[in-house]
């Protein structure tokens, strides 16, 4: 039969039991708005042979497919956002106006076609020779803005790699922490919080895989396949200037063992794969339809330039400098040929040199370029070319806005799972916290009863 | 499904914020007047918008060329105009001249009011406009006739006019052909060199007597002829430019309306569209309002 003693001790355990128990509630209402923060839940459980009740408290966590579909949608989200910021701008460069490319096409052959009429005049041939200027200029400058948003974004590289060193390393050090204090207790539960949270940053910046091995370990999979974090030691990334991409950057794994593999072209998603993905493929694309539609132009022009004849009764000079033979870096060399600057009356308008002054038939076949599908490898005209980049450009930065939006759903509706699971909701908090009260209540009732039966004993006589 | 506070907040977060970027883009919109302004607004539309733009350009440029030929051909015909008075004085001068009863000395008179005639007849062959000669082929710099009504070049080789594009692949002439004016031609075996035939028309005057004199009114007839059928084609050439003006004109504005169609907003539909985003906004902050309020913490 059990003593009063053990009564007194039963009240006794659950007066201290409920009373931590308060205390995590308020641990939890506390950090109800802490990112990261994992509920802790209170388990009482009675105590076996002497009666009572015994608490002990637990991190909740969240379903491992959770944490993977957030970092999918992290890495995504990331991916995108590294892009969005630049593509806005390029499309602002794409926007139309006075002086956009197409526009400044149009009048480079308007000025050709109003030449025609007085193809002596000096004053139609400046303003002819200066809308020759002003294209080149322009499809020069588009060319130049996209190989400078190439380079900004390569320069955003360096931080981006340093701040996945300094994540890797913490995910290692946690890792070392974590297991120098094993078990549920207050110390290791902030320390899996951190994390969990840490991991979370670290998968914006690069697509990222992670397990728990069974010494509870994280063990973190750069794009699922090399060891970013493995016990308490971290791999890391380095950016470094490479020749062979023009010195852009090239991205390099440093394993753990020391082995280097390049992976510039391995990562797709995440901030870095982002702005990999914009630097080499989405703008050298754009670059290098404006160093064709440059090519084109200009050697097109050229050669019909070199049959004509300038007032002077002399062929042979081109319009503009010859391009460079690869295609490649014509838009950004595009310019009036040396030849040609300030003399309007260079301008070959004429067929023969007896026709020099007066005749114009060099500037009607110099039109007539404008109509004929000359550009996009022999698909399009001038002008449909540009309009098709105008195209493609809008749907890059659409698909682009669209990724965006997705990837947030995405990661929104992965990080509501998340927060179900393992989040605070304060209804329930106050529900606890009016259940351990009760409980803390009746705890002191039975301490009190137990002493007045004491009394009782105590006063027999 | 166990719904925390941070879910709460989080719902509330993307309703008010995705609610208040679509207030700001229908607002761009319904101020600019603009569905379309960077190419991602309507990437297809934006790609078709240049390509009509590209045609109001060209077309605004052929309105140009027809302004500047119409003016030039009317220069033509002009002159043509006075050529032809001056070779129907011509032909008065001569039929009153190639009668007995004329003296010698009215014959003079008359010789030396054709010398004139001649010289005008040089003056308009070397019209000028814009510093242009306009009835020069193409070499519109150098005079076609020199003062003594010789041609400074081969009228046989020379009879093209200035063409310039006044439509989509179609060209216009502006100006008119001295060769086919006021030239004899050796592809042309009906028509008469007028310069020739006044010296001629002069020195029989002088020297000759009527019967001469009268040989000459068949070939002051062809001349005229020559001088009014290039009139005539000087005719054509404007009323073909006028229909092309016409056409680039309409062009302009078909193509213009259709820019207008794909990149300007509707204004009722703008803004309801923005009365729509509005609404939604108010909608969301309320809801949001109403579900991060009521709590336990209200009741206790």
């Amino acid at each position: 039969m059990p003593s009063l003693t053990h009564i007194l001790n039963n009240g006794k355990s659950s007066l201290i039991a409920h009373q931590r128990a308060i205390a995590n509630t308020a641990n939890n209402a506390s950090n109800v708005s802490t990112p990261g923060f994992h509920r802790r839940d209170s388990n009482f459980s009675p105590k076996a042979f002497e009666g009572g009740v015994n608490l002990e408290m637990s991190r909740r966590q969240a379903a491992n497919y959770i944490t993977e579909q957030i970092l999918d949608q992290n890495a995504a989200l990331g991916g995108a956002q590294a892009k969005s910021a630049s593509l806005a701008s390029v499309d602002r460069l794409f926007r139309e106006g006075e002086g956009s490319m197409g526009n400044a096409i149009d009048r480079f052959f308007n000025a050709v076609r109003n030449l025609a009429l007085a193809p002596a005049d000096v004053d139609r041939r400046q303003e002819a020779l200066s809308k020759a200027d002003e294209m080149a200029q322009t499809i020069a400058g588009t060319a130049k803005r996209l190989e400078q948003e190439r380079r900004a974004v390569d320069q955003s590289l360096d931080t981006l790699v340093e701040k996945v060193n300094s994540l890797a390393s913490e995910l290692a050090q946690l890792n070392k922490d974590i297991t120098l204090t094993p078990g549920e207790d207050a110390q290791n539960a902030a320390l899996l919080d951190r994390q969990a949270l840490v991991l979370k940053e670290l998968g914006e910046l690069v697509p990222v895989h992670s397990f728990r091995d069974k010494q509870g370990h994280l063990t973190v999979l750069l794009g699922g396949a090399q060891a970013l974090v493995q016990a308490d030691e971290h791999a890391s990334l380095a950016a470094t200037p490479d020749l062979a991409l023009d010195g852009l950057k090239s991205l390099k794994f440093v394993g753990i063992s020391g082995l280097e593999v390049n992976v510039t072209d391995k990562i797709h998603s995440g901030q870095i794969g982002g702005i990999l993905g914009l630097r080499d493929s989405t703008l050298t694309a754009m670059v290098e339809r404006v160093d064709a539609l440059a090519f084109d132009l200009s050697s097109q022009i050229n050669a019909v330039h070199e049959t004509g004849f300038g007032l002077d009764g002399s062929d042979g000079r081109p319009l503009f400098e010859a391009p460079p033979v690869g295609v490649t870096g014509a838009a950004t060399a595009m310019a009036i040929h040396a030849d040609m600057i300030d003399r309007p009356d260079r301008l070959a308008a004429a067929a023969d040199a007896s026709g020099a002054v007066g005749d114009n038939s060099k500037l009607l076949e110099l039109q007539n370029l404008e109509d004929q599908p000359l550009a996009g490898a022999g698909a399009r005209t001038f002008a449909s070319e540009v309009a098709d980049l105008i195209g493609v450009v809008g749907r890059t930065v659409q698909a682009n806005q669209e990724q965006l939006s997705r990837a947030k759903i995405a990661k929104e509706a992965a990080e509501n799972m998340e927060q179900s699971q393992v989040g605070v909701a304060l209804d329930e908090e106050m529900i606890d916290l009016m259940r351990f009260q009760r409980a803390y209540q009746a705890s002191s009732k039975l301490i009190k009863t137990v002493d007045e039966l004491y009394e009782t004993v105590l006063g027999l006589k | 499904m166990r719904i925390t506070q941070q879910q709460l907040q989080q719902f509330a977060q993307t309703a008010v914020g995705d609610t208040r970027s679509n207030v700001q883009e229908a607002q761009r919109v319904a101020a600019t007047g603009r569905r379309v302004q960077d190419p991602s607004d309507d990437p297809a539309g934006s790609s078709r918008a240049r390509i009509v733009r590209s045609l109001v350009d060209e077309s605004k440029s052929y309105v140009q060329n027809a302004d500047f030929g119409k003016l030039r051909l009317q220069q033509a015909d002009q002159s043509l105009s006075e050529a032809t008075s001056v070779m129907v004085r011509v032909k008065e001068l001569a039929l009153a001249m190639a009668n007995d009863t004329i003296s010698q000395d009215q014959r003079l008179l008359a010789a030396q009011e054709i010398d004139t005639l001649k010289s005008s007849l040089i003056d308009i062959a070397n019209t000028k406009q814009n510093g242009e000669f306009i009835f020069a082929h193409t070499a519109t710099k150098t005079a076609p006739v020199d003062d003594s009504g010789a041609f400074s070049f081969d009228v046989d080789l020379h009879t093209q006019v200035r063409r310039v594009e006044i439509g989509p692949s179609s060209t216009g002439e502006i100006g008119a052909s001295v060769s086919r004016a006021f030239a004899q031609r050796a592809a042309d075996p009906e028509s008469t060199d007028l310069f020739a035939l006044l010296d001629d028309l002069s020195d029989d005057l002088k020297t000759a007597g009527s019967d001469e004199i009268r040989s000459h009114i068949e070939s002051i007839n062809k001349g005229i002829d020559q001088v009014v059928g290039e009139r005539a084609e000087v005719g054509v050439r404007m009323n073909r430019i006028d229909n092309a003006r016409t056409t680039a004109k309409q062009a302009i504005e078909l193509y213009r309306g259709i820019e207008s169609e794909i990149v300007d907003a509707d204004a009722a539909e703008a803004f309801s569209q923005l009365q729509l985003a509005q609404t939604g906004l108010q909608a969301a902050i309320s809801v949001s309002a109403r579900v991060l309020g009521p709590s336990l913490l209200d009741k206790i």
